[in-house]
């Protein structure tokens, strides 16, 4: 079968995508150039230049752009693969509560698809909602008896943890949104993301990689530390604790 | 005080730089990250302001760790002075405590250098905070 020729929103997409890694580091003349593409792009390819918008929404640093262009394609059409798209940009700049509402709008929409199931669990994780997270990976035994999601076990242990600790999963969500809008505002990326549980302590914590240098990297933490402080009557960071680490290797 | 906090940090950074030659590397990496926790949570207790100190039987009790870290997290919310530091150290002292709970319990998990470079910058950052709430406290006080 001979590969269909991309279409101009395509090819913009996927310009798009290779420049995500240097985000931050693109002059402003590039980002004009996309943006007027997409508008002649959009008469022939309107949903994929849509999703272009979202792209660069993640290139640009915006959550709202991504909204908008979400909202936007919406009006056109509406299918699984989209949802999919959006989700992943608002990952992308860790806005992992929009992630896995979209995430798993696709998977009602494809209930086969293992993978959209594991992501949704996967998003609900890192956005704090560890009950949504907890019923996805039971309706993912079912659906895939002998299989689990990657996660099962943190998800497990993060639940036993709070239930100790006594505390809401509300602060959960709230401390884990400061600490992701935090790096979009700073406009640093994160890298890798991983939870922690001690279950004895009743204590979780979830580390947050950033590829900058160490001097930064403690430069933002205190200043989210101040954040987390400011903004959540509750918290207690020896219960849960959020922050930004040095990559790992 | 018979030891400092200074000068257990400095055992742990000792142990750190001894591990380049040592055979048994990870238990130096090990030691040092736990000395470096008790440091750190040595020089966190003492800069504690006398009112929010706790009571004898806390610090005394198996829970002497928990209590001083309460008392950190009622310094860093409230209208005390020193506070910006306290909050710094209520935020990194549980995160040293992980560190220092997988070097001394889990060793079967491979503890690496990383895992001790982390220990000892946290530990040093908690003791320069707890040097800095205790001059702030003494130049108000």
């Amino acid at each position: 079968m001979i590969p269909a020729p991309k279409t101009k929103a395509e090819e913009l997409i996927a310009e798009i995508a290779s420049l995500l890694p240097r985000r931050g580091q693109i002059d402003a003349f590039t980002v004009r150039r996309l943006k007027r593409e997409i508008e002649q792009a959009r008469a022939v390819d309107t949903v994929t230049a849509y999703r272009a918008d979202g792209m660069l929404g993640v290139l640009e640093w915006s959550v709202l752009d991504i909204e908008s262009a979400f909202n936007s394609v919406m009006q056109f059409t509406s299918s699984a693969s989209l949802y999919v798209n959006f989700a992943a940009c608002f990952q992308l700049l860790g806005q992992y509560f929009r992630a896995s509402e979209l995430m798993m709008i696709a998977s009602d929409l494809e209930p086969t698809n293992l993978t959209t199931l594991r992501k949704s669990a996967h998003y609900s994780l890192l956005a704090g909602r560890f009950d949504v997270a907890q019923k996805i990976s039971e309706v993912f035994d079912v659906r895939s008896p002998g299989e689990s999601v990657p996660s099962a076990e943190v998800i497990r242990d993060a639940i036993f943890a709070l239930n100790k600790a006594g505390l809401p999963t509300s602060t959960v969500i709230k401390c884990n949104r400061i600490a992701f809008d935090f790096l979009v505002e700073k406009k640093v990326p994160f890298t890798q993301t991983r939870y922690k549980t001690d279950k004895e302590d009743a204590s979780t914590m979830l580390l947050i990689e950033i590829g900058v240098n160490e001097d930064l990297i403690t430069l933002l933490d205190r200043d989210l530390g101040e954040r987390l402080f400011d903004q959540i009557e509750d918290y207690r960071p020896s219960l849960y604790w959020v922050g930004y680490i040095g990559e790992v290797n | 005080m018979a030891v400092t906090p200074s000068q257990i940090f400095s055992l742990a950074t000792a142990l750190h730089l001894r591990e380049v030659e040592a055979k048994d590397a990870e238990s130096y990496l090990r030691s040092a990250a736990s000395r470096a926790y008790y440091a750190a949570y040595h020089a966190a207790n003492d800069a504690v302001p006398e009112q929010l100190q706790p009571n004898e039987a806390d610090r005394r009790g198996k829970e002497s760790h928990v209590s001083v870290q309460v008392a950190l997290e009622i310094w860093a919310k409230g209208a005390y002075q020193g506070r910006s530091e306290a909050r710094a150290m209520a935020r990194d002292l549980p995160k040293l405590k992980h560190i220092r709970k997988h070097a001394d319990y889990l060793l079967l998990s491979e503890f690496r250098r990383s895992d001790a470079d982390v220990a000892l910058t946290t530990a040093r950052a908690i003791i320069n905070s707890a040097e800095n709430a205790k001059r702030i406290s003494g130049e108000t006080g």
